[in-house]
């Protein structure tokens, strides 16, 4: 009975405290989201405009593609796999002058969306490469049978071919950005991840520091989910 | 009488692949003249090379030496631009279909149509035509996943035929489908040959598909073509052992029957219409050997004896006694028949 008690008590008082520290911190906890939401957003779009050519030169110029181009291929090999191997806090630093040159400054939201772009092209590369592979060779040949150019080959059959594994990518690619942004707390990024360093660690409120990693947790969830959802709706292969 | 030039000319085709550190030869000395409005077969066993050849008539592999010329087009002359000019007046169905998944039938027929430039209106109208030729006029919003191999054959079909390609490639296109499948689109083609006057050449490996429709068959062997002409000259006096093999399914001589045990059978007025040695062969799946026979077909009745050899097995022996007893045929069994 007392140990009933005793959970329900603690509960209680768990949610009371959540509570006043949500209602407390309101304002600052939806703005860290709206930031947090800003940064990964506008980093995956502006990614995926870099990533995506990147990805499908990788396909079409590897041996045996459609457009076999060994160095070209090779050197864009070497340059995704540089690029994935640096750890991304490092790689902020690294690149603060190019930050400060482009957005003015070198932390805040706006800032953190150049080493965000930076760190995750090559990622995003790498998943849109393998989404391109998956392509049935067999529907590629029929394409070439028709006549078909290399140009019409990539944007009427590869990219819309491999759509549903494209969101599917996308949807990995936008909670690595999430929990990268969040990283950039550390360093001044600002957003969820910010607050999280500022009170939970250097304020010693690990309070503050739960929620604002619940709130994370939220937003991963979600967007996993709406990723999943919309490239099962597009997906013509399933009845 | 004047002779034509061939719609398809393949002159001394060679292919090989280089690899690690070998090199295959895929395909050597092929020559071979196909005519407008003809039902071209080219049988092989799979290995043969048959695949990379129907690749090497529209130039999907480029040959290493040789050329194929089409019309007046000799594609090995070709650049890029013109040599995809070209595909487009030659279709091509494959065994795996090789739909796209993600369009629906409709948008499937209009992939061709949007590569040559047609515009939207037209091409929706000619795929409606398209869909009309091949009977799925009902499934133009349907997607590939939701139809059967062959209804997805079906649609590959219209969209091989709607830039109206002088020539259809098929590509072992009914291997992936069933025996009443495979009749319906041999019918299909064969309409189409008809009705369209469009030569087909058919890659396969399986005979029924060569006697059903086509009027002339290449054999192919390990990247060799061993024979080619008409099929029932062909078919009927296969000169090579390839094509033997290809005809007979095996190349064995018949064992000797060494059985002992023979029948005596009476026809004494049955119908002289029912096969029955050849059923009798058919249904028992054993050999019988005939030492003897003395038949008439008398106003549609046979009448007559003939002494049949069984196989040494006695399982088999009692097996086509009971066969022709239960055909109300008159079996006498005779010992040591044989050697007298």
């Amino acid at each position: 009975m007392w140990a009933i008690e005793g959970i329900t008590v603690f509960l209680s008082r768990f949610v009371e405290m959540l509570n006043s520290i949500i209602v407390g911190n309101s304002m600052m906890l939806l703005e860290g989201t709206r930031d947090s939401l800003y940064m990964t957003f506008v980093s995956t779009l502006v990614s995926y405009l870099f990533a995506f050519p990147i990805g499908i030169t990788l396909v079409v110029t590897k041996k045996g593609g459609l457009h076999p181009m060994k160095i070209l291929n090779r050197v864009f090999d070497i340059i995704v796999n540089i690029g994935r191997s640096i750890p991304f806090l490092i790689l902020m630093i690294a690149v603060i002058p190019l930050t400060k040159l482009i957005a003015g400054k070198s932390y805040g939201p706006t800032a953190t969306i150049v080493p965000l772009v930076i760190a995750s092209t090559p990622f995003v590369a790498r998943l849109i490469e393998s989404s391109i592979q998956e392509v049935d060779h067999g529907v590629i040949e029929a394409a070439q049978s028709m006549g078909a150019s290399l140009h019409e080959i990539i944007f009427k059959v590869l990219i819309p071919e491999a759509k549903t594994s494209l969101i599917v990518g996308a949807t990995i690619s936008i909670g690595t950005i999430l929990s990268y942004s969040a990283m950039a707390g550390a360093m001044g990024g600002g957003g969820l991840g910010d607050i999280a360093i500022r009170y939970g660690y250097h304020r010693y409120q690990g309070d503050m520091m739960f929620v604002t990693v619940a709130i994370i947790i939220i937003l991963m969830q979600l967007l996993q989910m709406i990723g999943m959802k919309i490239a099962n709706k597009t997906d013509k292969r399933v009845i | 009488m004047a002779t034509t030039v061939p719609l398809i000319q393949i002159k001394d085709l060679y292919k090989e692949y280089i690899g690690q550190n070998d090199k295959v030869v895929a395909l050597s000395d092929i020559n071979l003249n196909i005519n407008k409005g003809d039902i071209y077969g080219i049988i092989g066993m799979s290995g043969a090379g048959k695949s990379t050849l129907v690749r090497c008539i529209n130039f999907l592999e480029k040959p290493t030496r040789g050329t194929v010329i089409i019309g007046d087009k000799d594609l090995s002359e070709l650049n890029e631009t013109q040599l995809r000019n070209v595909r487009q007046k030659v279709g091509m169905i494959f065994q795996q279909f090789n739909l796209l998944m993600q369009r629906n039938v409709e948008d499937n027929i209009c992939f061709p149509l949007e590569i040559s430039g047609m515009r939207r209106k037209e091409r929706k109208k000619r795929a409606a035509e398209l869909l009309e030729i091949v009977g799925l006029s009902d499934k133009r919003l349907a997607y590939p996943s939701q139809l059967s191999g062959g209804q997805k054959q079906r649609v590959a079909i219209a969209r091989a035929l709607a830039t109206n390609p002088e020539i259809l490639l098929c590509d072992e296109a009914t291997s992936a489908l069933d025996p009443t499948m495979t009749r319906s689109i041999l019918g299909l083609l064969k309409d189409i040959n008809n009705k369209l006057g469009i030569t087909i050449i058919i890659i396969t490996h399986e005979m029924a598909v060569v006697e059903g429709i086509c009027d002339y068959v290449a054999i192919i062997d390990e990247g060799h073509l061993t024979e080619d002409g008409k099929v029932e000259e062909v078919f009927s006096n296969p000169k090579t052992d390839a094509a033997r093999k290809l005809v007979y399914h095996s190349n064995n001589a018949v064992k000797e029957m060494t059985g002992k045990k023979c029948v005596r059978i009476v026809f004494d007025g049955k119908s002289s219409f029912e096969p029955v040695i050849a059923n009798m062969v058919l249904e028992c799946r054993s050999q019988v050997n005939i030492l003897f026979a003395d038949t008439k077909n008398i106003k549609g009745k046979a009448f007559g004896h003939m002494v049949l050899q069984l196989p040494e097995d006695q399982m088999q022996a009692d097996k086509i006694i009971n066969y022709l007893r239960g055909k109300d045929v008159n079996v006498e069994e005779l010992i040591d028949y044989v050697g007298n």
